[in-house]
């Protein structure tokens, strides 16, 4: 029962959802579909709470047990409790101690760390762009194109550079991502007919 | 004196200057955050419902982020209104802030507080509350103050009321009584009424500061304002005027308009009444037209004719006369427009009458009522040249085509300006809105070129229906600019279509759409109905309800040409049913008392009409919706059969169209009607099959019978070849790799929910890899970014611990929720990897911009890494920083990969035969749309 009755739910509601894509009627379009959006609204507070709480236990076994570098837990245990805090007791307007610590700590902090992105992509770009097959040299020399077509000396090596790199960009790099796409978009229809029928069942935890 | 105690008394006396002073400062600098010049005065030409605030902006430098306005009927206690948020760095720009409290505005709703709250930071002898509470008692005293509408859930007004006597004991009537929280209460000023107001600015620090003095102000009924645009035509051969104006823009509170003709000879006569009208007195001319004003009417448009005959204009003396609007007020406020001499046209001018079709819009879910008129349309709407010199040029185009028509080819003939012969010749066959035109070789693009646009439809439209359209060089932008579209030598877009609407249920036609005159189709959108408005008419506080009106209308009577009401209540139902007829009666016994007393016959007859219109109007008692609905005993089943009775009527509407060329050059359409003479009236209806999906039925059908047959024999034995994917196959060589070195391995399932498919796609593979891990007892840590996921990976986890029969290895503290923050999620990720020191990195799921920070990462401390996601844009870094890396749909493979199951192989089997079947499409479709033929391609759905 611990598994028939969560997928009888999901074959069940999942099938409704199929029927919603070719069904406009209102019955579907409008009564059930919010019906369900309000289902999924509620459940989602239990699901952050259950969060919550494996954040704290990870971090409580990690401070009692003296694990290594068990001293961050703290930091992280503070920083939930202060934030909770300041979001229960004054609210999350502009100006409220919660928005200073979004505003002043995590954006900024956010930031610095999608600013290594830069340097992360030198990198993997350096990775990538040696000419060590003919297929990387290949790779090379488009990347070489393109990135020369953005800049304006480019287009003062040869007014014909910006057309190459939108005929790269058009054609094979247009026509090997619609590939992948292609593949992704049967794959999610694939997928989600095995978890329709039962066959896919290891989001219910095990393999059957 | 001591020196000791002169030094003591001296730093006392600093302190306590110092002190003051720095409070007289912040006293000070706490008074500069009142606003200036605070105004309140009434808003002109207006209903006498409406104040117009307006103050001095305080300097950018105070760092002001918003300015609260606070209502109230006396200056003791007055509410939060509403709100103008500043930009902080720019402030207010211009020398003034205004806020005009006009209309009806939500005064209480579900989000209002539950009781009286003073506002933040004004100390206790502040008038200043926050919004006005949920309390009847508070609300009670208001009532006279305000006119009040509330907006009630339908199924709450159809099922959730209490029968409620009224609170003054000389009505006895029953109302329903509803909960504040069941209702959005809005409210309006009333007119010749005492209102307060005060502003307080918050700055960035979200400081409410001191308010400013309170101002009273009084909205007064003004005169309405003249219209803006007023044209006459007459038409000569019929004798008829035609007039067509725009509405001022406050008109909620017009009721009538009436045209006067005034002679040339009294113009100035009639302009000095004009600068001074007299309430009461007639205007001087001769009214030749009026009618009502729709009240709920939007509409900014309106238009009418007028007949002469009988009148003394004539086409000899229509040169003597000039024509006046007069919009009237429900105060009986008369504006005058000024005088508008006519056109003088015949009526072969006149543009033809339009025809239109109404049909319901198909695949839909029953709100879209679709009007077709006109063939289809084809224009020009920008050029490119394509080179430096000139000689090819993009025409951009675009097609409008309604539901009758069927676009099957498109044919441009290109020629010199000053040249029929057309240089070139373009079958366009896919419509894919751009041709290119090879220009002829010497010819100079700035002397300009002309294209005719022809049309192969189904069904065909005439030979002679054919575009013209120049393109002009314009020297500034240096590109050829399309002029006017023209069809048959007369321009497309000197007439443009009104669309009028009248609800089975309304009295008047009101503006639906103004449109274009290249324009052929409009959707009207007839909304199911969710709230029902009533105006309140108590407010209950020995109840703590709100009292509005049980009756409901339930259904129009054809016969007695009204709506026919009811009450909610079964029990009042029969009463309402009783008075009204009382009602009609006492009407008709008043009219007939009148008859013998009228002797003038143009009067007499107006009476009989009347007395034959209310005894039609007794007809509405025997409709057989509102009899049957009096059988019922049952309140809910009766609202429910009421229900679907008013909702079905209240969904129908009827079309009227006008073409004009805005300036009282119109036709309009005939109202369309049955055999009988009756208005038809159109409805939409709600669709079970959406057609335009049949391809993907017919494509999900095929693909789930494919899944099916490469199961079965799957399942009969059959070996199904699936090609090798070395990132799969690499897994279990990369968990050996870190049992071996014992250290754990890190599975990082990606920032998706539960409702992506490669969410789903990752826990199916991490349920294998955590089976390989308990066999190997190597510590699996699963950090997840969604908490909704979390439960589902720890039970994964958990239950491959069972099956390898390791139960005792599962610590649930190794698959933890971590943050659903993206940078803090990487920041998280990236230090367990480093002070765990993993051997082994799966990066399955969704990713974003963090996948290149993380892989890069797990890069740097040397860890085997093993990525797989769908997200096409994160693929190259996979690639770049990862051993291995699953590309889109092999990371769905994956889990069938790893089980071998023959379930799971058919599936993947099937997945590929599909594939090889979009392919053969793809081809085909290439090839049929390179010879020109577009059948298939036009078989599959464009999105």
């Amino acid at each position: 029962m611990k598994r028939q009755i969560p997928l009888a739910i999901v074959i069940v509601l999942g099938f409704v959802f199929v029927f919603y894509t070719f069904v406009p009627h209102k019955i579907l379009a409008d009564d059930v579909f919010n019906w369900y959006m309000n289902w999924s609204y509620s459940m989602a507070p239990f699901g952050m709470l259950l969060g919550v709480i494996s954040l704290v236990m990870m971090h409580s076994v990690k401070i009692s047990r003296k694990l290594p570098k068990w001293q961050f837990s703290f930091v992280t245990l503070g920083g939930l409790l202060i934030t909770s805090i300041a979001g229960f007791v004054w609210g999350i307007q502009p100006g409220t101690p919660f928005m200073w610590i979004f505003e002043n700590m995590q954006m900024p902090m956010s930031s610095t760390m999608f600013s290594l992105l830069a340097f992360y992509i030198a990198s993997a770009a350096y990775k990538a762009f040696r000419a060590r097959s003919p297929e990387a040299t290949v790779l090379l020399v488009s990347a070489i194109v393109v990135m020369l077509a953005q800049v304006p000396i480019g287009i003062m090596i040869s007014k014909h550079l910006p057309d190459v790199s939108q005929w790269i960009l058009n054609v094979p790099n247009l026509a090997a991502k619609r590939g992948i796409l292609l593949g992704v978009g049967l794959g999610s229809v694939a997928t989600s007919l095995k978890i329709l029928l039962g066959i896919e069942r290891s989001y219910l935890g095990g393999g059957d | 004196m001591s020196s000791k105690r002169k030094v003591s008394l001296f730093i006392v006396v600093a302190l306590i200057s110092l002190l003051s002073f720095t409070l007289a400062i912040m006293a000070t600098d706490d008074d500069s955050f009142i606003v200036k010049n605070f105004k309140v005065i009434d808003v002109p030409n207006d209903d006498g419902t409406g104040l117009q605030l307006s103050w001095t902006p305080l300097p950018q430098a105070k760092r002001i982020i918003e300015y609260r306005v606070y209502r109230g009927t006396s200056p003791d206690s007055m509410f939060m209104l509403g709100s103008i948020p500043v930009n902080v760095k720019t402030g207010i720009s211009g020398d003034s802030v205004f806020y005009t409290d006009k209309d009806l505005n939500v005064l209480v709703d579900i989000s209002n507080p539950g009781e009286l709250k003073k506002e933040r930071q004004q100390g206790p002898k502040s008038p200043l509350y926050r919004d006005v509470p949920r309390d009847i008692k508070v609300l009670n005293p208001l009532f006279s103050k305000y006119s009040f509408l509330s907006i009630i859930p339908k199924k709450d007004f159809y099922y959730h009321t209490t029968k409620t006597k009224a609170p003054d004991k000389a009505d006895s009537t029953m109302y329903a009584g509803l909960k504040l929280r069941q209702l959005t209460l809005l409210a309006s000023l009333q007119p010749n009424t005492k209102y307060y107001y005060t502003v307080v600015a918050l700055d960035e620090r979200r400081q409410f500061h001191k308010y400013a003095p309170i101002q009273m102000g009084i909205p007064m009924e003004n005169p309405p304002e003249a219209v803006p645009r007023f044209n006459s035509v007459y038409v000569k051969d019929t004798n008829k005027m035609q007039f067509e104006w725009d509405l001022p823009l406050f008109k909620g509170d017009l009721a009538m308009y009436k045209i006067y003709a005034v002679p040339a000879v009294a113009q100035a006569a009639f302009d000095a009444y004009r600068a001074n009208p007299i309430t009461g007195q007639p205007a001087p001319g001769m009214p030749i037209a009026g009618g009502q004003i729709d009240i709920g009417s939007t509409d900014s448009y309106n238009l009418t004719t007028a007949d002469l005959t009988g009148m003394p204009i004539t086409p000899a003396n229509i040169a003597n006369f000039r024509f006046s609007l007069g919009l009237t007020d429900y105060a009986g406020n008369e504006t005058l427009s000024p005088l508008s001499i006519p056109k003088v046209v015949l009526s072969s001018q006149l543009p033809p009458k339009p025809q239109f079709t109404v049909k319901d819009k198909p695949n839909d879910k029953g709100e879209i009522l679709s009007l077709t008129w006109n063939k289809p349309f084809v224009y020009l709407t920008q050029t490119n040249f394509l080179s430096s010199s000139r000689k090819k040029l993009l025409i951009n185009y675009m097609t409008n085509v309604n539901s009758e028509y069927k676009m099957k080819r498109l044919d441009f003939e290109i020629s010199e300006l000053n040249s029929d012969k057309p240089f070139k010749t373009i079958h366009e066959y896919y419509l894919d809105n751009k041709i290119i035109v090879k220009l002829p070789n010497g010819y100079n693009p700035e002397k300009g070129l002309k294209v005719k646009l022809f049309m192969v439809t189904k069904p065909a439209v005439p030979k002679e229906y054919v575009f013209e359209q120049e393109l002009n060089f314009n020297s500034q932008t240096r590109s050829m600019i399309p002029a006017d579209l023209m069809l048959q030598g007369k321009d497309v877009n000197t007439y443009s279509y009104v669309i009028y609407k009248k609800l089975r249920n309304s009295q008047n036609y009101n503006l639906a759409k103004k449109l274009g005159g290249n324009q052929n189709s409009y959707e009207d959108n007839i909304r199911y109905e969710k709230d029902i408005y009533k105006p309140v008419n108590y407010f209950d506080t020995k109840t703590n309800q709100v009292l509005v009106s049980g009756d409901i209308d339930i259904t129009y009577d054809k016969k007695a040409k009204a709506v026919v009401q009811t009450s909610i209540y079964a029990d009042e139902a029969k009463k309402l049913m009783d008075k009204q007829k009382n009602k009609i009666e006492q009407q008709l016994l008043q009219y007939r008392s009148m008859l013998p007393q009228i002797k003038d016959p143009q009067q007499l007859a107006q009476l009989q009409d009347q007395i034959n219109k209310t005894i039609a109007r007794q007809e509405m008692f025997k409709n057989p919706i509102l009899m049957q609905s009096l059988q019922y005993t049952n309140n809910k089943s009766r609202m429910h059969f009421v229900a679907s009775n008013r909702e079905k009527n209240k969904r129908q509407a009827t079309y009227q169209m006008v073409v004009t060329d805005g300036e009282g050059m119109f036709a309009v359409s005939d109202i369309p009607k049955d055999k009988d003479d009756e208005v038809v009236y159109y409805a939409p209806v709600p669709n079970w099959f959406d057609k335009s999906k049949v391809p993907m039925v017919v494509s999900s059908l095929l693909f789930g019978i494919m899944v099916a047959f490469m199961i079965r024999k799957a399942k009969l034995g059959h070996d199904l070849f699936i090609r090798p994917i070395a990132g799969i196959q690499e897994i279990d060589n990369a968990i050996g790799r870190a049992t071996e070195m014992g250290k754990p391995i890190l599975y990082v399932p990606g920032l998706g929910s539960l409702s992506d498919v490669a969410t789903l796609a990752s826990l199916a593979i991490l349920g294998q890899v955590a089976k390989k891990t308990a066999e190997y007892d190597t510590r699996l840590i699963v950090p997840c970014y969604d908490y909704i996921m979390m439960p589902v990976a720890q039970e994964i986890v958990r239950e491959a611990h069972y099956e390898a029969g390791r139960p005792d290895s599962y610590d649930k503290n190794n698959v933890f929720y971590l943050t659903n923050v993206q940078f803090a999620y990487v920041a998280g990720v990236n230090g367990i990897m480093i002070r765990e020191n993993a051997a082994t990195n799966f990066f399955m799921g969704t990713f974003y911009a963090e996948a290149l920070l993380m892989t890069e990462t797990g890069n740097m401390i040397g860890s085997i890494q093993i990525a797989g996601t769908d997200a096409v844009t994160q693929i190259p870094f996979f690639i770049t920083t990862c051993d291995y890396t699953l590309i889109g749909e092999e990371l769905y493979a994956a889990s069938a990969y790893l089980v071998r199951e023959p379930l799971m192989l058919g599936t993947l089997k099937a997945q590929d035969y599909f594939k090889f079947l979009i392919l053969f499409f793809v081809i085909l479709g290439t090839i049929l749309s390179t010879s020109n033929l577009t059948f298939l391609i036009n078989v599959f759905p464009e999105k």
